[in-house]
């Protein structure tokens, strides 16, 4: 039997497994999420070590002390993450583990600045720029688009604003007109949280298409 | 209601209370007297309604029997002598009413006949004279009466007892007078030793020269002496028993030799002039020996109306000539049975006694006669000696220097108490000496009386209490009639030691003697009276009975350590003839026992609430005891019995109240609904979802349109302006469990990479099953499958799975940087070779680190600026990566299966994978909106019944 045909084969069984959750927590679940962790976890390993750390021993310039040095620092401080599994020398990791921490933050912070925050900005500045609109429709759909843009920010925003004064009789209440617009950004918050959970039940729902294509298609490979 | 300011802090108390309520001061005056505070002049009419009917009785009684005194008696200028005790004589003037007037007015028989002598003037006064003037039938001479009026008559009237009454105390004392007699001689001079300290200040003599030792002393009682001098013209014995040489040194030595005398029976002649000789009365007989001249003198200077007191017949005046001098003599008398002759103690006895000592207690009791006592009338009180004695008969001379030491230290007195039946000769041995002992104070107390009164003996004799009448006897109170009784104990005197022993002998021979003393008394007073009267003597009687009361000021009552007023004194202060009630000063202890003061309203403020202890061992002593007036009204303060709360305080109660009320309350606890029901549609709905695809799965429809909009278009001539056969990095970031999503998605974009511009895929994966997912992707998107099904396209040749970055953001950066150090498997020199980047992701925080990272590496290399970023995403991270194909940042964007079919449909609907699943994805949608629909229905539904139900 090919192993495309094994292959096919648990993967079906793996799948109705998955899909009796559907009537419930049962073993036979647990048995194929374990699985899924464990294949997964093995794979993960077997890459990194063929991808990452067999690649950097073999490109080592044994020759150039300096290279090799430098070649095994990064080896190095690996190994002594592998410190922190024991807390008597974990402390052995902390250097590494700062090392990763501290180039992680500042190259996220330095890539959210440059690459999110700057371009962001302009933006929605440039949403309201009718020159860039090359027609007069355009024009409007983009100054509807800007417009829409705007309001959501601001009635999001306002939504956020918790600041408020306490009445005569002890309630809290807030502003009038920044209740009114906290209504508005609620609304647009919904719309949002509306859309991402049907990009969710999209991504799921074609998800289980491809499943299910799979499982018909082995079924018919089968009934020929 | 009004509010009395507190005076001590200043605040508003009501008027009801008597003591602040807030500092406890007293708010209303001060209105309380207590003892030892000055009386205050009161207006004592305003209580005669209060009054009890028998006080009321007995202050009628008073009043008329003063009234019938004060048309009778001449008054007699009163002459106060310069020394602080003269307040006394002062007092009797105006402090009359400090006698109480409820005892005053127990004299039954006040309105008795007394115009013939002076004493029956002075009886009204003096309440215990009249109960003595009742008994006393016999009328004394003017100038006697007066120590009669002041003796008082309850004691008189214990003397009327016959000896043969007498009880055992008396007999005891009669027993231990007798016994002393025979050892006065021995116990004299031994407790003349003993009790040296006080021999230093006495004087020889009571000369003009002992003033000096008086100065050392109880001087002020030598201002009362002089005072008394001035009244009394000295009497011709007294220079001669002062100047005895033997006795007067002896009596400055001793000073307490007067305690030996004490009772004696014979000893003490001077002692009978300045004593308190009265004394001797209550055991006394009546003895026919006094002289009444003696009396007169006594009734002067001192309280001797007290030697009268139990007497039952008076001594002849001319027996007591030192006793009518010396004030205290009265005491003498006191008890006295027999009066011995005057002149006998005269010569023998008194000189010593005056000057020194105390002699005047030794006729306490004793039966002396006055004439023997000038010289201790004058300082001592010898008096004393005679205190229980019987009867005193006259001193030989002769046998008083044998006894002076003796009787200078011991108590031979006591041995003469009760020993009045024995002869004189034994009883005047110890008398001498008995002057030695005396203290100077009493000396010149009788050096004063000495310059006073006359030299004649008769002067000197004690002066009788008549007897009571039978009325006086019948209102007599009970205590009263006891205490005018015989006493039952021995008289006082040397030989009362011996009493216990001779008690049967002295019993004996007691009766028969003392009738026919007391047959003698009563014959000579009427004659001695007259004669030895004279008006000065009232004025040193006055002076003797000061020396009384400030012996006894510490422990008597202020009515008692008072003098009794004298006959010439009273009758016109204390009982106006016309006031129903006079206002009157009452004694300080009768005010401050009455509770009159609480019934009165005064609004007057106190002075001070912390008093001064005045008296008693607590004298000086401010604050000691708590001020509590009598008959106080202090009451607690008004507290209101309603509750005080404020109405938010009920409000808060009565909501807690209904709080524990709604927990009384059992509530129907409602079941809450099961939940079979969303199981099983659960499990319809999922039943549904999967037969429904997998039919339209299975059956590869195709029938749902597909409407490309135009950002496909731009996406699509992007790809085609890639150049051909140009390194494309396809960046893996998503997990196996979007792997089909992200197939379908990528597959059209790749295919067309793939198909029109043959380029090398340089496949890197985000995560580590990344290189396992793309060669999944390049089966199913058919690139990888071999021609003609697929592309054909091979690893190592058409793509290189170049494996797994780590580090996140910071391995892109590094990747970005320098692809080759990072990735040493990479097919390329530097990230600029690559001719496009495909990032397939199923996170949008996966994607936004590729597109910050290449952002920032276009700012820093201007090669890659121009470099297409396109981006294959899930469709739950398409519209969070939607900013960033907005602003330009992401070229073209493939966000899940529906921009994939639509690329596919642009792309002559190859591989056709997103095509295959549209018709399913979009039942799939609709049945979800028609579940969402359905659902929402059936929720507005149920709401509606359950709100109907509610309502029903």
């Amino acid at each position: 039997m090919p192993i495309d045909v094994i292959t096919a084969f648990i993967g079906f069984f793996l799948t109705l497994i998955i899909f009796s959750y559907l009537i419930g927590d049962n073993p036979l679940f647990r048995i194929a999420v374990h699985l899924f962790v464990g294949v997964s976890s093995g794979y993960a390993a077997t890459v990194i070590c063929y991808s990452v750390l067999l690649p950097r021993f073999t490109t080592l310039s044994l020759g150039d002390p300096v290279q090799l040095v430098i070649g095994l620092v990064p080896f190095f401080l690996g190994a002594t993450l592998l410190t922190k599994l024991t807390p008597r020398i974990s402390w052995i990791g902390s250097f590494a583990l700062a090392i990763l921490v501290g180039v992680g933050a500042a190259t996220a912070i330095g890539g959210a600045l440059i690459g999110t925050l700057i371009p962001q900005a302009q933006a929605a500045m440039d949403a309201l720029n009718f020159r860039s609109a090359g027609s007069s429709s355009e024009a409007v759909f983009k100054l509807f688009d800007g417009v829409v843009m705007l309001t959501g920010t601001v009635l999001t925003l306002a939504y956020f604003q918790f600041s408020a004064k306490r009445a005569p009789d002890g309630t809290v209440k807030r502003n009038p007109i920044l209740e009114l617009l906290a209504w508005g950004g609620r609304v647009f918050i919904a719309i949002t949280f509306g859309v991402l959970f049907a990009g969710v039940y999209m991504a799921a729902l074609t998800a289980m298409i491809e499943r299910l294509s799979s499982l018909i298609n082995f079924v018919k490979s089968f009934l020929g | 209601m009004a509010d009395i300011r507190c005076p001590h802090c200043g605040k508003d108390n009501p008027d009801f209370l008597d003591v602040c309520q807030f500092c406890q001061s007293p708010l209303k005056p001060e209105s309380m007297l207590h003892a030892g505070d000055t009386p205050i002049k009161k207006d004592t009419g305003e209580l005669e309604p209060i009054l009890p009917d028998w006080l009321k009785d007995a202050r009628q009684q008073n009043r008329e029997a003063a009234e019938e005194e004060e048309a009778t008696r001449p008054k007699i200028p009163k002459v106060e002598p310069p020394d602080l005790l003269a307040g006394l004589a002062s007092q009797a003037e105006s402090d009359e009413e400090e006698v109480p007037d409820w005892l005053a007015g127990l004299n039954p028989v006040a309105d008795k006949p007394s115009s013939t002598s002076a004493s029956d003037e002075e009886a009204p006064s003096d309440f215990f004279a009249q109960f003595m003037q009742s008994g006393e039938k016999e009328p004394e001479p003017s100038a006697s009466e007066p120590e009669e009026a002041e003796t008082p008559s309850w004691m008189a009237g214990s003397e009327e007892q016959p000896s043969e009454e007498r009880d055992e105390l008396s007999d005891w004392f009669s027993q231990v007078s007798a016994e002393s007699e025979e050892t006065a001689g021995f116990e004299s001079s031994a407790r003349q030793d003993e009790k040296s300290w006080m021999d230093a200040p006495e004087p020889s003599s009571p000369s003009p020269g002992e003033p000096e030792k008086e100065s050392e002393d109880l001087g002020w009682l030598r201002d009362l002496e002089a005072a008394s001098q001035q009244t009394e013209e000295p009497s011709a014995s007294q220079p001669a028993a002062d100047f005895l040489p033997g006795e007067t040194s002896d009596q400055a030595s001793d000073d307490l030799s007067w305690l030996n005398t004490l009772g004696g029976v014979e000893q003490e002649p001077a002692s009978s002039q300045d004593d308190l000789s009265w004394l001797n009365q209550p055991e006394q007989t009546p003895s026919s020996d006094e002289p009444a001249a003696s009396q007169t003198e006594s009734a002067e200077d001192d309280l001797s109306w007290l030697n009268q007191l139990g007497r039952l017949e008076q001594t002849p005046a001319s027996e007591e000539p030192g006793s009518s001098q010396a004030d205290l003599s009265w005491l003498k008398n006191f008890g006295e049975a027999e009066q011995e002759p005057a002149a006998e103690e005269f010569a023998s006895s008194q000189p010593d006694s005056p000057q020194e000592d105390l002699d005047w207690l030794k006729g306490f009791g004793a039966s002396e006669p006055a004439p023997e006592q000038p010289g201790s009338a004058r300082e001592d009180m010898s008096w004393l000696d005679g205190l229980g004695g019987t009867e005193q008969e006259p001193e030989p001379e002769g046998s008083r220097p044998v006894q002076p030491e003796s009787s200078q230290d011991d108590l031979s007195w006591l041995d003469e108490l009760g020993s009045g039946n024995e002869p004189a000769p034994d009883a005047q041995s110890p008398k001498p000496f008995a002057g030695e002992q005396e203290l100077d104070w009493l000396k010149n107390l009788q050096d004063q009386q000495e310059h006073v009164t006359d030299g004649s003996a008769s002067q000197f004799s004690p002066p009788r209490t008549a007897p009571l009448s039978p009325e006086a006897r019948d209102a007599m109170p009970d205590w009263l009639k006891k205490a005018a009784e015989e006493p039952s104990m021995p008289p006082l005197g040397a030989a009362s030691l011996d009493w216990f022993a001779e008690h049967d002998k002295s019993v004996e021979a007691e009766p028969a003697q003392i009738e026919s003393d007391a047959s003698d008394q009563t014959q000579a007073e009427p004659a001695s009276a007259g004669s030895e009267f004279s008006a000065p003597e009232s004025d040193s009687a006055s002076l003797s009975s000061q020396d009384v009361d400030s012996m006894f000021d510490v422990d008597m009552p202020d009515w008692l350590s008072r003098e009794p007023a004298t006959a010439e004194e009273t009758p016109s202060e204390t009982m106006p003839a016309d006031d129903a009630l006079a206002p009157v000063e009452l004694p300080s202890w009768v005010q401050a026992m009455r509770p009159v003061e609480s019934v009165l309203e005064e609004t007057s403020v106190g002075s001070a609430d912390q008093v001064t202890e005045k008296e008693g061992p607590l004298a000086g002593f401010s604050g000691v005891i708590p001020f509590a007036p009598i008959g106080s009204s202090r009451r607690p303060k008004a507290m209101s019995l309603k509750l005080q709360a404020t109405e938010e305080q009920q409000a808060s109660a009565s909501l807690l109240e209904q709080v524990i009320a709604d927990e009384t309350i059992s509530h129907v606890t409602k079941v809450p609904p099961v939940l079979a029901p969303q199981r099983v549609l659960r499990w319809v709905l999922s039943g549904l979802f999967l037969i429904v695809l997998s039919i339209v799965v299975s059956f590869g429809s195709r029938s749902m349109p597909i409407f490309a909009p135009a950002s496909v278009n731009e996406l699509s001539n992007l790809v085609a302006n890639i150049p051909d056969n140009s390194p494309v990095l396809v960046v893996i970031d998503y997990e196996p469990s979007l792997a089909g999503e992200l197939e379908a998605a990528s597959g059209p974009l790749l295919d067309q990479l793939a198909l029109t511009r043959h380029s090398k895929f340089t496949f890197l994966s985000m995560s580590a099953n990344g290189p396992a997912l793309v060669e999944r992707l390049m089966d199913n998107t058919r690139i990888g499958k071999p021609q003609p099904d697929g592309l054909g396209y091979q690893e190592g040749a058409q793509y290189f799975n170049i494996g797994y970055l780590p580090g996140g953001s910071a391995g892109v950066l590094g990747f970005v940087s320098n692809p080759k150090a990072i990735m040493p498997l990479v097919n390329v020199n530097g990230f600029p070779d690559y001719a496009a980047v495909v990032v397939l992701t199923d996170h949008s925080e996966s994607g936004r680190v590729w597109v910050e990272q290449l952002e920032q590496a276009k700012q820093n290399d201007p090669a890659l600026a121009n470099k297409p970023l396109l981006m294959v995403s899930s469709a739950q991270a398409g519209p969070m990566l939607q900013p960033y194909v907005s602003s330009g940042q992401v070229d073209g964007l493939v966000n899940g299966l529906s921009d994939a079919a639509k690329y596919e449909l642009v792309n002559t609907s190859r591989p056709g994978i997103a095509r295959s699943y549209w018709d399913a994805f979009g039942i799939g949608l609709m049945l979800a909106v028609l579940s969402i629909v359905l659902g929402s229905f059936w929720s507005l539904f149920t709401g509606i019944r359950a709100r109907r139900a509610e309502a029903e």
